[in-house]
């Protein structure tokens, strides 16, 4: 399967909910997952295969698939950039824009992008996770993702106190 | 915002969203299928088959804790469910490197042969069988020696492997010839050199 | 293999002054390491003990704490991010206070007032809690007619959090003069966060501090109001709660939910927010629920410091006690700085500043290449 296999061409996918949507291959080979997949058949043209999706609504797959259409010229990072080190300051205008969506529609973004295995869309938005935390108090944090404190005041004086984990 | 792109054909949403049983049941029928094909040579349909199932595994029931949260779908796997999820990865790896080794498309042999190693590492003598060959086949003697040795050890008297051990007996002994005529030259040279100085 | 017991004086004269990689001699012969240097064979156990590259061994500064080990080779790079390997910021700075100038802005304020005078409700806070004292800090206070008020606020920034965002670290080190303080940082950071945090100082001390007008010995009484600038933008914003200075990130309106998804990430994503985290938001994060807890302790090692506690043995002398792990104070700063517009105020002022005298210079009477360089010069504000 070469690479201008992948350019042209397109495949059908099922969302969990029954949708079918026709997608470009350009640009669902953003998809790791997806493009193994293609990569290991060998898609003909015109074939007619509905590819299920079950761990994905549609809501979440027609957003991803946007996503992908707008990036899907971007050169892909090399192995290596996965050891430099990673920041939070560098999310594009588009993106930002992007992901002006509820906390709820983020974190499905997050699982659609760790299923489908989609580097660039998991990295922007763990960026964005990120950002929340940053810059906020404990209790602030646990507003912000309505988080449990399950600490018991006594764990929590201790905590507040040292934050630390001392070894004897 | 606009929701998506027009990408095209679309069906209105008409199917109410598998349960995590549901979904696990599809997952080994898949699977069944593919070992089906693969058993009657139709190795593309095979391929097809398991990546589906793949599709149907892959994100369930990943929430580290096994609580129930108001609002969210329960997320939560029983023993047996992820007994049944992870079996069923590793074979759907597993015998998709096996079709790749019919194609002989070594490097996603062992792609396909090392997912499969992730989720249980001491695999069975199948997939060290099959990574084995596709390291000799491309030339990674190092690899191919510990894999093949490992898959020997699980499989003993195995033609098959036997067949690939003394392959890679026979490669790398030119290797080492090869590499014995490279040093043997570099000494005779430095001899050289020390007796001139003498 | 060398007869070792017969020849050990072959191997004591000749091996222990041989270094070649081609020695031909038979007695005892080469041996190839892992690590592709050769040796002769009675020097190999040495060699992979003190020399090979490919050895595992401890962290060098793994009597300070740091528990990894790591080959020979990877010591070096380790060392830049060994939770082992922290520094303590120094970084001073000298604060004169007029609190009666103070008091007036603060009741007349616009933001970037409410933010000196809360900088100084929290200095004193600070001093009073290292037990610390400065004179006439002490005796403004007392004189003033408002000083009930203010030590109220005082009080309320004593039993404050110390976990918010502050701009500055809790753990300063007074030293007090007649006529001025002198604060000092003492904040424990990993190496790799030390640059960064010592600009944090820089950024905020010299808003604070404001770089003034270098015509201000001749009469010049500008100050560029660059706090203005951080509170206008949103980047900074006075936390009634606690009293303070705080450096706002968000950037995007966060919306309510009404679960708690965060916790339920799977391993994988969880690291990958985790590792783009700095320490302070660790160290809060770590302070959330059980989960978080737990999650931030397994990246102690990457992300973490380790410091020790001394204990005395009771006769006079100190010993290292236990290990403590943490996460330390210091933040990733917003890169506001790189703004154009906070330098280019005071260039702006210099154009019109009445103090600052720019003469003319007749170059006329100048050779040729000096009356050059001198006219480049004076055009371009060298």
């Amino acid at each position: 399967m070469t690479e201008a296999t992948l350019t042209s061409g397109q495949i059908k996918l099922e969302s969990s909910d029954g949708e079918t949507v026709t997608v470009p291959l350009n640009v669902i080979k953003l998809s790791a997952t997806i493009k193994t997949m293609i990569e290991d058949l060998g898609i003909e043209e015109d074939n007619d295969d509905v590819v299920p999706l079950p761990n994905v609504t549609h809501v979440i797959l027609n957003k991803v698939i946007f996503w992908c259409d707008h990036h899907k010229d971007d050169i892909q990072p090399s192995e290596d950039d996965d050891n430099k080190e990673k920041r939070v300051d560098d999310i594009d205008p588009w993106d930002k824009e992007f992901l002006k969506v509820d906390q709820g529609t983020l974190f499905e973004l997050i699982q659609a992008a760790n299923y489908l295995d989609i580097k660039g869309l998991l990295d922007v938005t763990c960026k964005t996770v990120a950002n929340m935390i940053r810059g906020k108090t404990p209790e602030e944090i646990r507003k912000t993702f309505n988080i449990k404190n399950d600490f018991t005041p006594e764990e929590e004086e201790q905590i507040r106190k040292e934050n630390a984990w001392c070894e004897e | 915002m606009a929701e998506g792109g027009d990408s095209g054909v679309k069906e209105k949403p008409h199917k109410k969203e598998l349960s995590i049983s549901e979904k696990i049941e599809k997952a080994v029928a898949l699977k069944e299928d593919g070992n089906q094909h693969f058993k009657s040579g139709d190795y593309k349909d095979a391929v097809k088959k398991y990546n589906y199932a793949l599709l149907y595994l892959k994100g369930l029931g990943e929430d580290p804790t096994s609580q129930i949260v108001p609002g969210v779908k329960s997320q939560s796997l029983t023993k047996s469910q992820k007994e049944t999820r992870n079996k069923t990865l590793f074979a759907c790896y597993n015998n998709l490197s096996g079709c790749m080794l019919k194609e002989e498309r070594w490097d996603r042999v062992i792609r396909h042969a090392t997912s499969a190693l992730e989720l249980q590492p001491e695999g069975n003598s199948r997939t060290f069988y099959r990574r084995g060959t596709a390291y000799l086949a491309t030339g990674n003697l190092d690899s191919a020696d510990s894999d093949l040795k490992r898959a020997a050890v699980l499989s003993p008297n195995d033609p098959a492997v036997n067949k690939q051990l003394i392959e890679l007996g026979e490669k790398m002994k030119e290797f080492r010839k090869k590499e014995k005529e490279i040093y043997s030259g570099m000494f005779v040279r430095k001899n050289k050199i020390t007796v001139e100085k003498n | 293999m060398a007869d070792l017991t017969e020849d050990t004086s072959y191997c004591s004269t000749h091996c222990s002054k041989c270094f070649t990689s081609h020695c031909n001699d038979n007695i005892c012969p080469l041996v190839m390491c892992v690590c592709m240097q050769r040796t002769h064979e009675c020097k190999l156990t040495e060699h992979k003990k003190h020399i090979c590259r490919e050895t595992e061994v401890s962290c060098l500064l793994s009597e300070i704490g740091c528990p990894l080990q790591m080959k020979r080779k990877d010591v070096l790079e380790h060392l830049s991010v060994c939770p082992a390997n922290t520094i303590v910021c120094n970084m001073r700075r000298v604060r004169n206070y007029n609190v009666k100038n103070l008091l007036v802005k603060h009741l007349n304020p616009r933001e970037s007032d409410q933010i000196h005078f809360s900088c100084y409700i929290h200095d004193i806070a600070l001093m009073r809690r290292m037990k610390r004292s400065a004179k006439r800090i002490d005796q403004e206070l007392r004189t003033n007619p408002h000083c009930r008020e203010i030590e109220a606020m005082v009080e309320s920034v004593e039993g404050c959090d110390c976990q918010s965002y502050q701009y500055r670290c809790p753990m300063y080190d007074v030293q007090t003069g007649d006529s001025e303080t002198v604060i000092s940082c003492g904040h424990i950071v990993r190496r790799e966060e030390v640059m960064e945090h010592r600009l944090s100082h820089l950024c905020l001390t010299e808003q604070l501090n404001s770089v003034s007008c270098p015509m201000q010995g001749y009469g010049c009484t500008y100050k560029p109001q660059a706090i203005e600038l951080l509170a206008e933008r949103n980047l900074c914003s006075f936390n009634v709660a606690v009293c303070s200075l705080v450096i706002d990130w968000n950037h995007v309106t966060s919306y309510e939910v009404d679960y708690d998804a965060i916790s339920y990430l799977p391993p994988n994503v969880m690291d990958n927010i985790l590792d783009r985290l700095d320490s302070l938001s660790m160290r809060n994060l770590s302070c959330t629920s059980k989960r978080m807890r737990e999650l931030c302790y397994e990246k102690l090692y990457r992300k973490g410091i380790v410091t020790f506690e001394w204990k005395s043995d009771g006769k006079g002398k100190w010993l290292m006690g236990r290990m403590i792990w943490s996460f330390s104070k210091a933040s990733k700063f917003p890169s506001y700085r790189t703004n154009a517009k906070s330098t280019s105020d005071l260039s702006n002022h210099l154009d019109n500043c009445k103090y600052y005298a720019k003469e003319r210079t007749n170059y006329d009477n100048l050779p040729d290449k000096l009356k050059m360089s001198c006219m480049f010069l004076a055009d371009n504000k060298v």
